[in-house]
């Protein structure tokens, strides 16, 4: 994992997925700070022509703008694309069970290939379009749970198996982030509840 | 139990040439006898240095994804660690977990369910604290800090840091049933969470005035 999952606006600017691989770190295309790792757990930024600013990175968390949502559209029961990424999915095929010697210790979900494709968030779905085969779409109502797992988002879909994504350019974070704050608006205009868990499965008040 | 060990020698001979090592409380840990250790989440390496310096074996709960190859699969059984999956209700691996705590074993829990972005704790799962009053057996809050510091969530590497575990007094609740422990699940979460603040905050301190070059940033943390 890098920096740019821990930010996903640039700190400095408030540009939104904006950092990229560069030399010894990555830098923002909006703003050209460059960012690096410094000692334990400090980022060191430097904003172009400016001087160096290190901080923990627990503290230029607390500086990132919030993950918001764009508006819905006004019409009654109108799709509105919140957002839009490339994606490797993988969906599981099945279920490998874990022993050890004769003890069962649980089951665990085993992949097929990655397929490359867009994911798409909306105000009333997920949709993955591969760029080969048949695409798929989930409605928010039919999704289970919402789980990062290292550099992947987990996604269940109520009566499917698992899929993760893993995001090309962007940040695992903040795609959680977006999905969690999709599905909370969808429960509460739907009067559904409010979600007080999104795993092992979202469970409402 | 034999690659347990050999692995649990190797991180406790190897680690001090990453960095430090401060431990309390580790007599908190019952001597004999089942219990929960409940943990935060910071880092890889808090799997590797808990069950390296827990002074009981340690059966814990590790996420589904390590079990994907079969290698990984025997080499995690033998770390005692069984599988759960995080984005489903998994019952057998509550089963797993309450069976070893019959057979009078430690069983290890990250109560959060995924190491922290930015090293602070985060909200605890609520299924973790349903299996706590369900099983009615010692649960044992441990904190560890520094680990972050050596190697956090976003980072591709490992670097020199110095850790502190901090176990506290075992906390108690009797096995309860379904609708009793609903009724308490609410108070119990508050209760574990807050103490493991406390040992957390023992833990940063100490850390700082080991470093003092550190203290700025650790404090900004803190904060």
């Amino acid at each position: 994992m890098a920096i740019r999952d821990l930010f996903w606006a640039c700190p400095l600017c408030g540009a939104e997925e904006s950092l990229r691989p560069a030399d010894r770190g990555e830098a923002c295309r909006a703003c050209g700070a460059t960012f690096r790792r410094g000692r334990g757990a400090e980022i060191e930024a430097v904003p172009p022509g400016g001087a160096p600013i290190v901080r923990h990175a627990a503290e230029w968390v607390r500086r990132l703008p919030p993950v918001r949502l764009p508006d819905d559209g006004e019409g009654e029961g109108e799709e509105t694309l919140y957002r839009r990424a490339p994606v490797e999915a993988r969906f599981a095929t099945g279920y490998a069970p874990v022993r050890r010697g004769h003890l069962f210790l649980g089951r665990v979900e085993q992949f097929g290939t990655a397929r490359a494709g867009t994911l798409e968030l909306t105000s009333h779905a997920l949709a993955f379009a591969p760029e080969s085969g048949a695409p798929c779409r989930w409605p928010l109502e039919e999704i289970g749970a919402v789980q990062p797992s290292s550099g992947v988002l987990q996604i269940r879909p109520r009566r499917e198996p698992v899929v993760t994504f893993r995001f090309v350019e962007g940040s695992v974070r903040l795609w959680q982030e977006l999905i969690e704050a999709a599905l909370r608006r969808f429960y509460r205009r739907t009067g559904r509840g409010e979600i007080i868990e999104f795993q092992p499965r979202i469970s409402t008040r | 139990m034999i690659v347990y060990r050999v692995c649990q020698a190797i991180a406790r001979a190897g680690w001090p040439l990453i960095g430090g090592m401060d431990i309390r409380g580790d007599e908190n840990v019952p001597r004999e006898g089942p219990f929960l250790l409940i943990s935060n989440h910071q880092s890889v390496l808090d799997p590797i240095l808990i069950q390296a310096f827990c002074p009981r074996p340690l059966h814990t709960m590790a996420k589904s994804t390590q079990f994907a190859s079969p290698a990984m699969r025997w080499l995690m059984t033998r770390l005692n660690s069984f599988p759960v999956r995080r984005f489903e209700i998994d019952p057998q691996a509550v089963r797993t977990a309450l069976r070893r705590l019959e057979e009078g074993h430690g069983v290890g829990i990250y109560i959060e369910g995924e190491r922290s972005w930015d090293g602070e704790l985060q909200p605890p799962r609520l299924g973790t604290v349903r299996l706590v009053l369900r099983a009615g057996v010692p649960v044992v809050p441990a904190a560890i800090a520094g680990s972050y510091e050596a190697w956090p969530r976003w980072a591709s590497g490992l670097r020199r840091a110095d850790v502190a575990i901090r176990f506290g007094q075992p906390l108690r609740w009797p096995a309860m049933r379904r609708k009793e422990r609903e009724a308490n699940l609410e108070h119990a979460a508050t209760r574990i969470m807050a103490v493991l603040a406390d040992l957390l905050a023992d833990a940063r301190q100490a850390l700082i005035a080991r470093d003092s070059r550190r203290e700025a940033s650790l404090r900004a943390a803190i904060d």
